[in-house]
């Protein structure tokens, strides 16, 4: 089966989504607790909008509503906004993209680049270190249980956030 | 040299065969070569606990069951500590951390080996084929560290009968 990715971009849709009691909106993640955090705006704007309330990350199903580029994106951005705040986000990485798709399997994915600087050649010392941070991203990500399998890639940088 | 053995050794010169832009056959095949690498290195590994010495091509024949999807299903179980019933009993949680490297690295080098030899619309380059590559020469030093632990012949079994075992 091909592989079918979807990329993100800024232009997602910020809007939130549809419900019969109004629009849904993603407010945020938190990956050190593991929780989704949405809150229901109203459908006409005129009315008050509902609390806050959240959901396991574990629960965003593939298929299902919330399983949106946004959240995808929004949630690697956490994690990196982690790692970076406990100085575990490595100065090689020059940016990174987020897809979401099918595997070669079928089977719902993640998929993570990470872009470094471009070379002629890399040394193993280099490569090593490329690895050791993508293991601890993988990792991080697996500890949330996520519904889609997170594949990291490295990759030369090609201008990506 | 075991054929697995060959293989990696050929990823790691395709990887460096030019000395200025690389050929696209050249990281692709590389990446190939890396996943089939591990993929013989695991495959003999299961048949070979699995059968005896005797009958010569016994073992082989053992090597020619094993499917990519299954492997990489039982990788993943494994790698999250999700491991079927009926085998959880016989390994220690948590995991040796090699026998989990060795996990995580085969899904994604398969991954890659798919995009590498399917996905003629993506672009490869060298950090990306050298990355495997080194995933692949690291899968080969963790698996020596662990291959003879109990957890790492239930992991062997697994490759094999993952779905068997998941009735």
């Amino acid at each position: 089966m091909a592989t079918q990715k979807t990329p993100l971009s800024p232009t997602d849709s910020q809007d939130g989504i549809e419900s019969f009691i109004g629009k849904r909106e993603l407010k945020g993640i938190d990956v050190e607790t593991g929780v989704v955090r949405f809150r229901i705006r109203s459908s006409t704007g005129g009315g008050p909008d509902g609390p806050d309330y959240t959901v396991p990350i574990s629960a965003i199903l593939p298929g299902r509503e919330d399983d949106t580029p946004q959240f995808w994106k929004m949630l690697v951005g956490a994690v990196v906004k982690l790692l970076r705040e406990h100085n575990q986000f490595p100065n090689f990485i020059k940016g990174y993209t987020v897809n979401v798709g099918e595997d070669s399997s079928g089977d719902p994915a993640l998929y993570i680049r990470l872009g470094v600087t471009p070379q002629k050649n890399y040394t193993k010392a280099t490569v090593s270190e490329w690895n050791r941070f993508s293991n601890l991203l993988h990792s991080y990500l697996m500890g949330l249980r996520l519904q889609r399998y997170p594949y990291i890639q490295v990759g030369e940088s090609r201008g990506s956030k | 040299m075991p054929y697995s053995h060959d293989l990696l050794e050929q990823a790691k010169f395709l990887v460096g065969r030019e000395k200025g832009k690389p050929k696209q056959a050249s990281l692709r095949r590389a990446i190939s070569s890396a996943y089939y690498a591990v993929f013989h290195l695991l495959s003999a590994e299961a048949a070979s606990q699995a059968s005896p010495a005797t009958p010569a091509g016994l073992s082989i024949r053992i090597q020619r069951t094993l499917e990519h999807t299954a492997m990489k299903e039982a990788a993943r179980s494994f790698e999250s500590g999700n491991i079927s019933a009926s085998l959880k009993p016989m390994v220690r949680l948590p995991l040796p951390a090699a026998l989990i490297s060795v996990a995580r690295s085969f899904s994604q080098l398969q991954e890659e080996r798919h995009t590498a030899d399917y996905d003629l619309s993506k672009r490869l380059d060298r950090a990306q084929a050298q990355n495997a590559v080194a995933r692949a020469d690291q899968l080969f030093i963790d698996w020596m560290t662990v291959r003879t632990t109990d957890e790492a012949r239930v992991f062997l079994i697994a490759l094999l009968l993952y779905k068997q075992l998941k009735r």
